[in-house]
């Protein structure tokens, strides 16, 4: 129809809208929506967010959509209660038979109603409230209209059982709905029976087959008290009498008295419960829907847009690719001999590499490690320069800069700079790390040892 | 930007060698498994991102990631070299400042000195150490050159559940560098209140402002509960979508179309389950995307398993039903007495003694639905498939173990979850919860063949359920979520 409203939404409205996008977040799950840890923020946020968002997606227009048909719905059942009120009222004292059993006729008029409210009364949360939990089950059917994800629940139509059940709202709606349907017949049977008491002339009696007259006097007189306070007249012993006697006539006083007293029980013991109960409910539904909040410990709000503190991003973007240089290309030394070094190898692996057979002339450095020892490594390899230089890293670790740069500064001073990965079963993606970043300054897999036995070969002199 | 903008917010540098796992505890400790970039790589992160962590949309913590420092030995050197060249007696500070305005700062070192520079700013800084890792002279030059910025160190070490993990040699380095408070803290499998204890540890180095990051800890633990209630919310549904199906079989059909009629509902059920799967991954905010890219789980190996193979539910330590046991179908009950509904006067009579008002007024909808189904059956002459009660055992026993394997994994995990392969639990010894067997006489509640009934009676049930659930959970494993 027109756009909704949704400065004048109720309480009970935004939170229905609030629960319904709470379940639409969780349902879709929207990877354009930032994924935070926040949530939880105060209801007011909660609520004018949702009901943007609800706006935006079609389910604020479906409330009022859903209030329309809730209200066409009650129009139409109460309707159907009028009309089966005035036929009830109508059958029970207007039939063909001028004569009417008046004990009978009130059984018929309050029976019915006296147990179904004893039932909503014994029942409350479980069950009561039929009348309404139809009203309800026929507008989730028809009165919600498409939900905008096809597939899956509708969210709208899920959240308001969850509402109903978690406020305990159900109860007292569900109440007044029946309430309102049952006190729509019970006014309708009563006009009825006005209607037929006045335009014709009515003959009550009493009849049985079983009991003494006697139970009929306390019967009549006990019903016709609570009345009586309220001007309504009760029918004295001998009318009693006379009305069981089917012989004798009904004088048109008794007759009045009768209709007096059928009428004061049909209101005392029918409409006025009703009354009471329906405005009981209606004030307790009043109540706590005006004071209907939002679930905001439930997961799902968390997901909406908006609720996240904003996050500052990148706010320094990642320099130009460094590199650590790039060896030196083999090159003719002067002096002779190998030398193995180990560059900052875990203290679990013995050194020199298990494995690793070694003839005399192949010099055998310390765990180089700290700046000192690097910077001596380097003046070794200044002041005696060899052919071939087997530097050991630790495979277990992640290549950096510092460790390449140290690798690089060391092919300068040797003929040829070769790496052995220790230990033989380093972790797969660090070998590949590794061996990556060797290449990158100018190591290729043939110049990098994964076997000691074979790094000791080529270090050893074979010429 | 930053500064003048939140002037409340805490900020916290992440730094540390490379490749240890910072931006891995920024997913984690975001709950965010998209942020940044996590690789074996080394040097994946090679800019400094920040994310905010509040209660709300209030920040309260704003997080760092920076780039790995790589190079501290000659960085380290450098810094030496321009406080001795300077003539001055520089404080750390200072000497971090002098250096960030020299030329190396934009050169050889512009990956460390945006780690410094970013620490300067910062209200403290995470030492993210990889505790595998030997306690080498480039992860000392790296503290000493960090402690210069006078900036709070609490140093945290990952991956102390590894074998190779050496965290008394770590633990005894740190305190020779005076540092001693320090935290452990797996990335990929947090421990359960780990990250309140990081909290806490934070907290201590930042005096009163630290009381903010108490805060948080216990909106996330609180958060945590949550989404637990939640979960099982959406196992309560996923149960009663279940055990409310009902499928019509006429009684002169024969064996293809109930053969047909089977493969229909096994194929609706594990469509329910995998929605379920969806919905607990999205409340944990995991992507689905990565699991498929795994495997996982519906799609490979025992999830993929026949849900109604026997096998299945041995695995699981499930005894079969009556149902199932009875033979033609393992894990449905043909239910041959008409519509589910077994009036036996036992159960009469037991109604009428044991239960009190609710219990009558269930028998007595009961009876009417009985009645009813009587009738339609006997004219119609059909019977009613439905989910055998084992099959609910095992939704329950395998979203129970996704539940758990999501609370226990951090959002820096890139492996798939291993689920174990027989978890003997059966979460409901005995019986099933009286309010799922009561959803068994209200097929319209079952969205598994249809829209699906939301009626607060639903609801009603879905509550109960879920509390069954919560309950067994809690006395299960003894654990709450965070």
């Amino acid at each position: 129809m027109t756009t909704p409203d949704t400065d004048t939404l109720s309480p009970f409205d935004a939170c229905w809208l609030a629960e319904a996008m709470r379940l639409h977040a969780l349902d879709t799950a929207d990877p354009a929506w930032p994924a935070s840890p926040g949530a939880a923020p105060d209801a007011a946020a909660i609520l004018a967010l949702t009901r943007t968002l609800a706006q935006q997606h079609g389910y604020a227009e479906r409330v009022q959509r859903w209030h329309r048909h809730a209200g066409w719905l009650l129009s139409g059942l109460g309707l159907l209660a009028v009309l089966a009120g005035f036929a009830a009222g109508m059958t029970l004292v207007g039939g063909a038979s001028r004569s009417v059993n008046v004990l009978w006729a009130l059984l018929g008029l309050i029976g019915v109603h006296s147990v179904a409210l004893l039932f909503w009364l014994l029942l409350g949360q479980a069950g009561g409230g039929a009348a309404g939990r139809l009203w309800l089950a026929l507008l989730q059917r028809w009165g919600l209209g498409a939900s905008p994800l096809p597939g899956t629940p509708d969210p709208l139509g899920r959240a308001l059982p969850a509402l109903l059940a978690r406020d305990g709202l159900g109860r007292w709606w569900f109440g007044m709905i029946t309430h309102t349907l049952w006190l729509l017949a019970l006014t309708a049977a009563l006009l009825a029976l006005l209607a037929v008491l006045s335009l014709r002339s009515v003959s009550f009696t009493l009849e049985t087959t079983i009991l003494p007259p006697t139970v009929f006097a306390s019967l009549v007189a006990g019903l016709g008290a609570a009345p009586a306070w309220l001007g309504f007249a009760v029918p004295t012993p001998e009318m009693i009498e006379t009305a069981l006697s089917s012989a004798a006539a009904q004088d048109v006083a008794a007759g009045r008295i009768w209709a007096s007293w059928l009428c004061g029980c049909v209101l005392v013991y029918a409409l006025l419960p009703r009354v009471f109960a329906f405005l009981v409910c209606q004030t307790l539904l009043r109540r706590r829907r005006a004071r209907c909040q939002p679930a905001l410990h439930l997961p799902g709000f968390a997901l909406l847009p908006g609720l996240q503190p904003a996050s500052p991003g990148i706010i320094d973007p990642a320099p130009a690719p460094q590199a650590s240089g790039r060896v030196a290309p083999l090159h003719h030394v002067h002096s002779r001999g190998s030398l193995l070094a180990g560059l900052e190898l875990g203290a679990d692996m013995s050194w020199p590499p298990r494995g690793m057979e070694l003839q005399g002339m192949v010099a055998v450095e310390d765990l180089v490690d700290t700046r000192e020892q690097r910077r001596a490594l380097l003046a070794r390899l200044k002041s005696a320069p060899p052919t071939r230089l087997l530097l050991c890293v630790d495979g277990r670790l992640s290549p950096d800069r510092g460790s390449l740069r140290v690798l690089v500064d060391c092919s300068f001073f040797a003929g040829e700079l070769r790496v052995l990965l220790l230990p033989a079963n380093c972790p797969p993606e660090r070998r590949a790390a590794w061996q990556q970043g060797l290449a990158d300054i100018g190591l290729g897999n043939e110049r990098v040892f994964t076997d000691a036995a074979l790094a000791g070969g080529w270090l050893n002199p074979h010429d | 930007m930053t500064d003048t903008a939140r002037p409340t917010v805490l900020r916290i540098a992440v730094v540390g060698h490379t490749n240890t796992g910072k931006t891995s505890l920024l997913r984690t400790l975001t709950r965010d498994s998209h942020f940044g970039e996590v690789s074996a790589r080394p040097s994946t992160t090679r800019h400094v991102e920040g994310v905010s962590l509040g209660i709300g949309a209030t920040p309260v913590l704003d997080l760092y990631d920076t780039p790995g420092m790589e190079d501290s030995i000659a960085l380290l050197e450098t810094l030496h070299a321009q406080a001795s060249g300077s003539g001055q007696r520089l404080d750390g500070p200072a000497r971090i400042q002098q250096f960030l305005h020299s030329g190396a700062a934009a050169g050889r070192f512009e990956q460390e000195a945006k780690v410094l520079r970013q620490l300067l700013q910062s209200d403290a800084g995470l030492y993210v150490i990889d505790a595998r890792d030997p306690v080498l002279a480039k992860y000392r030059d790296e503290l000493e050159i960090l402690a210069s910025c006078a900036v709070p160190l609490l140093p945290l070490l990952n991956f102390v559940r590894d074998a190779r993990a050496s965290e008394a040699a770590w633990r005894e380095a740190l305190a020779r560098l005076g540092l001693h408070v320090v935290v452990s803290f797996d990335t990929v499998a947090p421990a359960r209140g780990g990250e309140r204890a990081l909290y806490e540890r934070l907290a201590t180095l930042l005096d009163t402002r630290g009381l903010a990051l108490l805060r948080l800890a216990e909106h996330h633990e609180q958060e945590a509960l949550n989404r637990r209630g939640a979960a099982t919310q959406a196992l309560a549904d996923l149960l009663i979508d279940v055990a409310a199906c009902r499928v019509k079989v006429a009684h002169g059909d024969d064996a293809a179309v109930r053969e047909r009629a089977l493969a229909d509902l096994n194929a609706a059920v594990r469509g329910r389950e995998q929605a379920c799967v969806d919905a607990l991954l999205a409340l944990y905010r995991f992507d689905r995307a990565d699991l498929d890219a795994a495997h996982l789980p519906l799609s490979d190996g025992r999830w993929q398993e026949d849900l109604f193979d026997p096998a299945t539910l041995t695995a699981l330590g499930i005894t079969l039903g009556s149902g199932a046991a009875a033979g033609a179908a393992a894990g449905f009950g043909i239910d041959l007495m008409l519509g589910g509904t077994t009036l036996g006067s036992g159960a009469a009579i037991g109604a009428l003694l044991g239960g009190g008002l609710p219990t009558l007024q269930r028998f007595g909808r009961r009876l009417l639905r009985g009645v009813g189904q009587t009738l339609n059956s006997a004219v119609t002459g059909s019977r009613y498939l439905r989910v055998d009660e084992s099959i609910l055992r095992v939704l329950l026993t395998r979203q129970v173990q996704l539940v758990l394997a999501l609370e226990a994994r951090g959002h820096a995990a890139v492996e798939r979850i291993v689920l174990p392969q027989s978890l003997q639990t059966d979460l409901w010894q005995g019986a099933l919860p009286a309010a799922l067997q009561r959803c068994r006489e209200y097929p319209a509640w079952s969205s598994l063949r249809g829209e699906g009934h939301w009626s607060p009676a639903r609801q009603l049930m879905q509550e109960r359920i879920a509390e069954a659930t919560l309950r067994a959970i809690a006395r299960s494993t003894g654990a709450s979520p965070s």
